[in-house]
C-alpha cells in the first residue's frame, strides 16, 4: 500500500510540477477562448467599406429604397438615367452596385436584377437582399390593405418557456437546455477520458521503453504499480480541470464582456430603429433565460452523477489503456491496438443524437446500462431528465462492478506486459495472458 | 543462501532454462557464466521474480521464494533504465523509497553513494544530462543503497571503464567482506578468474559447472609447467632436460614431469641446471574450460 501512494505521488507530482502541465493548463482555454472569439473578431474585421447602390428612377421600389439607407454600409442613390449609363458608372465607380430591373410587386415571384465591378461581400449582399425583401412585403401587406401603422406590429419574437413535470413536481430548466447541457458534458467527458486514458498509455509505455520496468517490477507489485499510475494521472487530470473551471469561468467572463461591446459597438452604427432595439432586447432576454434554465439544470445531482462517471470512466478506460499500453513497446504498435480502446469511447458520442431525439428509449436505456457507453449516455439522460432513480442507480452499480473488474482483467495483462519485449503480442495472446497464474 | 531446484523455462517452442539446479552461498561472490542467450538473464529473472519458472523451485534460507523476499536483493537489469526526465537525486530517492527506505535513510544513503561514485556534483542533474557510465553508476547505486543482503548484478561491467570497473569490482568486494552476497553474470570470463568464489557455467539452459573458483580449477589443473629463466636455453639443452617438452620459446618453456616423475624433481633439476626465474602450473583459463565443456555437449553437468 505504502508503494501504491509513492507510484500515485511520483506520477503526480513530477507532472504537476513540470512546466509543460502549467503551459498546457493555461494555453488551452486560452487557444479555446481565441476560437471563440476570433471568428467574431475577424468578422467585425471586414466589409466595413460603404457601398453604393444606384437605383434606376423608373423602377417600383426606387423612391422607397432612397430611404433605406444604412450610412457607412448601405447608400441607396436614386438615378435619372438609362440602364446603359447605370451600368457604365456601375462600371467606373468601385464599391458600387446598379440595380436596373425589378419585378412589379405585385408579382408573386418578382426578381430584382442588379449589377457590380467588385465583390461586395456576404455581409453586403445579405443586407442587400434582406431590406429588398422586406420592402417588397411591406408594399404587399399594404397593397392588401393593412394600415401603415400596423406594419410594424407583424414583426414578432416569440420566447418559449418549457416545464419539466416529474412526481415532484415541476423540475427546474427548460427542455432544450437539458438537451444542450446533456451534449456539452457529454463531450466533456469524452474528451477528458480520451485525453488522459491515453496519457496513462504513454506513462506506461515511457517506463517500459526506458527499461525502468524492470527494476520498478522487482520492487513494486505490478497491480499497484498500474493502479499508482492510474490514480495519480486522475489526480493530474482532476486538479487540471479544476484550473480549467477556474480559468475558464475567468475567460468567458472577459469573452462575454468584450462580446457584449463589441456586439453593442457594430449594433450602434446603424441607425437602428426602435424596433430593432427592442427586437434585440427580446432575443437577449430569451438567451438569458435559456442560459440560466441551462444552468439551473446542472444541479448538485447533476454534478455529483458527472463527477462519479467521469472518476469511474476514466478508471475503466484508462486500465484499459494501461493494458494496451503494457503490451506494447513501439508507438506504432499502440496505434494498431488503440483502437480497440477508443472504439468504445466513440461508439456513444455516435448515439449521441439518437439518444437526445429520444432520452427514454430503448437505445438510450440500454447504453446507459453498458458500463463502456453509460459514462456519456447516462449524463445525457440525465441532462435532458426523467430517467427514473433506479436506472441511475443500476448504471452506477453496473458501472462500479465493471470497474473492479476491467481492473483485475487489466492488471493480469500489465503484469504479464511491462516485461514482455519485442514482438508485439496479439490479441489472442493477450487472452491467454489473462488466465495465467498470478 | 540461494537454492535452485530443476528450474524449467520456456518461451512457446524455445527452451530457455531445461532444469536448473544451482546453490548459491552466503557471503560468496557468485560468477554466472555463460555465453549470449544461454539462460543467464532468464535465470536472474526468475530469482527476481519477474518471471515465474514453468516448473521447479527456488528457496532462500529454505523457505520458498516470495515477494516479501524481493526487498532483501537489490537487483541491477542488464537492460539499464531510469526515469530520463527525472533528477538523479529525485529519482533515487524514490527507487530507493519503493525498496522500503525512510525518506531521511534514502536521503542519507544515496549523498553516501553518489559520493563514492564520484557523482555528487551531479545530484541535481536529470539523468538524460549523463553520460551512459554515470547513468549506469546512478543506477548501481540504486540496486545497492538500500545494502539488500542478495545483490543480482545482470552483466555490471558492460560500458564502464576500466577505471569504473575498478571501482564496481571494489565496492562487491567490500560486499562480500561484510558477509553478504554478490550474484553477477557476464559472458566475459578473465574478470570471473579474479572476483568470484563461485561459479556456475550455463550453456544452451543447460548446467555445466557449479563449484568453488578453487574447485574448478583443481579439477582442470593439467600436469604441466610453465618455467621461464633467465638464459635463452639452446634446443639441446631443452632436450637434455627429463622431461617431455609441451613448448619451448626463447626464454619460456612448457614441460610435464616424465611418467613416475613428480613436479617437485623437475623443478628442482630445472633450478639446478638454470637460472630459473618463474614457475607455474598450467591452469587452462576459464574461458579453455568452457569451450572444452560446451564441446563435450550432452554430459551430464557436474553440480
Amino acid at each position: 500500500m505504502r508503494n501504491l501512494w509513492l507510484v500515485l505521488r511520483r506520477e503526480y507530482t513530477t507532472r504537476v510540477l513540470s512546466p509543460v502541465f502549467w503551459l498546457v493548463t493555461f494555453l488551452a482555454p486560452v487557444l479555446l477562448g481565441l476560437l471563440m472569439v476570433l471568428p467574431v473578431l475577424l468578422a467585425s474585421n471586414v466589409d466595413d467599406d460603404a457601398w453604393t447602390v444606384y437605383v434606376l428612377q423608373d423602377l417600383p421600389l426606387a423612391e422607397k429604397l432612397s430611404g433605406q439607407s444604412l450610412p457607412g454600409r448601405l447608400e441607396f442613390v436614386v438615378l435619372q438615367a438609362s440602364e446603359d449609363s447605370l451600368r457604365r458608372r456601375v462600371l467606373q465607380e468601385s464599391h458600387t452596385l446598379g440595380i436596373y430591373a425589378m419585378g412589379d410587386t405585385g408579382l408573386k415571384l418578382p426578381t430584382v436584377t442588379y449589377c457590380t465591378n467588385g465583390s461586395p461581400g456576404m455581409n453586403t449582399v445579405g443586407k442587400l437582399h434582406e431590406v429588398l425583401r422586406t420592402l417588397y412585403r411591406e408594399q404587399r401587406l399594404l397593397a392588401a390593405g393593412v394600415p401603415a401603422e400596423q406594419l410594424a406590429q407583424t414583426e414578432t419574437q416569440v420566447t418559449f418557456k418549457s416545464v419539466r413535470l416529474s412526481e415532484q413536481g415541476e423540475q427546474k430548466g427548460s427542455v432544450l437546455a437539458g438537451y444542450a447541457i446533456g451534449y456539452a458534458l457529454a463531450m466533456v467527458n469524452y474528451l477528458l477520458l480520451l485525453i488522459y486514458g491515453s496519457m496513462v498509455m504513454q506513462s506506461v509505455m515511457e517506463e517500459k521503453t526506458s527499461r525502468i520496468m524492470e527494476v520498478l517490477a522487482t520492487s513494486v507489485k505490478p497491480v499497484h504499480l498500474m493502479l499508482g499510475k492510474i490514480l495519480g494521472i486522475g489526480a493530474v487530470g482532476f486538479t487540471q480541470v479544476i484550473l480549467w473551471l477556474v480559468l475558464g469561468t475567468g475567460v468567458s467572463l472577459a469573452v462575454g464582456a468584450a462580446l457584449v461591446t463589441t456586439g453593442a459597438g457594430s449594433a450602434a452604427a446603424p441607425p437602428v430603429s426602435m424596433e430593432q432595439v427592442e427586437g434585440a432586447t427580446v432575443r437577449s432576454e430569451a438567451m438569458m433565460t435559456e442560459i440560466s434554465g441551462a444552468l439551473a439544470i446542472l444541479d448538485w445531482q447533476l454534478l455529483g452523477l458527472l463527477v462519479f462517471f467521469f472518476i469511474c470512466g476514466f478508471l475503466l478506460y484508462s486500465s484499459l489503456f494501461a493494458a494496451v499500453g503494457s503490451s506494447v513497446d513501439q508507438m506504432s504498435d499502440a496505434q494498431q491496438l488503440t483502437p480497440f480502446v477508443i472504439f468504445p469511447i466513440v461508439v456513444p458520442i455516435l448515439a449521441l443524437s439518437a439518444v437526445v431525439n429520444d432520452p427514454n428509449g430503448a437505445l438510450a436505456f440500454w447504453f446507459s446500462m453498458i458500463p463502456l457507453f453509460s459514462p456519456i449516455i447516462m449524463l445525457v439522460r440525465v441532462a435532458a431528465g426523467g430517467v427514473p432513480l433506479w436506472q441511475q442507480l443500476l448504471s452506477m452499480a453496473i458501472m462500479l462492478v465493471s470497474v473492479w473488474g476491467v481492473i483485475q482483467l487489466a492488471a493480469r495483462i500489465y503484469r504479464v506486459g511491462i516485461l514482455t519485449y519485442g514482438k508485439k503480442p496479439t490479441i489472442r495472446e493477450m487472452l491467454r495472458w489473462l488466465r495465467l497464474p498470478a | 543462501m540461494i537454492a535452485s531446484n530443476g528450474i524449467r523455462k520456456t518461451y512457446g517452442t524455445h527452451v530457455a532454462l531445461q532444469g536448473l539446479t544451482l546453490q548459491i552461498p552466503e557471503g560468496s561472490i557468485f560468477g554466472l557464466l555463460g555465453p549470449n542467450g544461454s539462460g543467464k538473464t532468464t535465470f536472474i529473472r526468475i530469482l527476481t521474480q519477474i518471471l515465474v519458472p514453468d516448473s521447479g523451485t527456488l528457496t532462500l534460507d529454505g523457505k520458498p521464494l516470495n515477494p516479501a523476499h524481493r526487498l532483501q536483493m537489490g537487483y541491477l537489469p542488464e537492460e539499464r533504465g531510469l526515469y530520463r526526465k527525472m533528477k538523479v537525486q529525485d529519482q533515487l530517492l524514490y527507487l530507493l523509497s519503493l525498496k522500503g527506505m525512510s525518506a531521511a535513510e534514502a536521503k542519507s544513503q544515496s549523498a553516501y553513494w553518489l559520493e563514492r561514485m564520484g557523482l555528487a556534483d551531479r545530484a541535481r542533474s536529470k539523468v538524460q544530462e549523463l553520460s551512459k557510465g554515470m547513468q549506469q553508476k546512478v543506477q548501481f547505486i540504486a540496486t545497492i543503497a538500500h545494502t539488500p543482503r542478495l545483490l543480482i548484478l545482470d552483466e555490471p561491467f558492460s560500458g564502464l571503464d576500466p577505471i569504473n570497473s575498478q571501482l564496481l569490482q571494489e565496492v562487491m568486494e567490500e560486499y562480500r567482506a561484510k558477509g553478504r552476497t554478490v550474484l553477477f553474470s557476464t559472458h566475459r570470463m578473465e574478470q570471473v578468474e579474479e572476483l568470484c568464489d563461485h561459479i556456475a557455467l550455463i550453456n544452451k539452459g543447460h548446467l555445466l559447472l557449479n563449484d568453488r573458483m578453487e574447485a574448478v580449477q583443481d579439477r582442470y589443473r593439467t600436469d604441466r609447467y610453465r618455467f621461464q629463466t633467465l638464459e635463452v636455453l639452446s634446443a639441446e639443452e631443452v632436450a637434455a632436460l627429463p622431461a617431455q617438452v609441451v613448448s619451448h620459446q626463447g626464454r619460456a618453456l612448457e614441460l610435464r614431469p616424465l611418467p613416475g616423475q613428480d613436479a617437485r624433481q623437475l623443478i628442482a633439476h630445472v633450478n639446478a641446471h638454470h637460472t630459473l626465474t618463474a614457475c607455474a602450473q598450467y591452469v587452462p583459463p576459464l574461458k579453455d574450460i568452457f569451450v572444452q565443456l560446451v564441446q563435450q555437449k550432452g554430459e551430464p553437468a557436474h553440480a
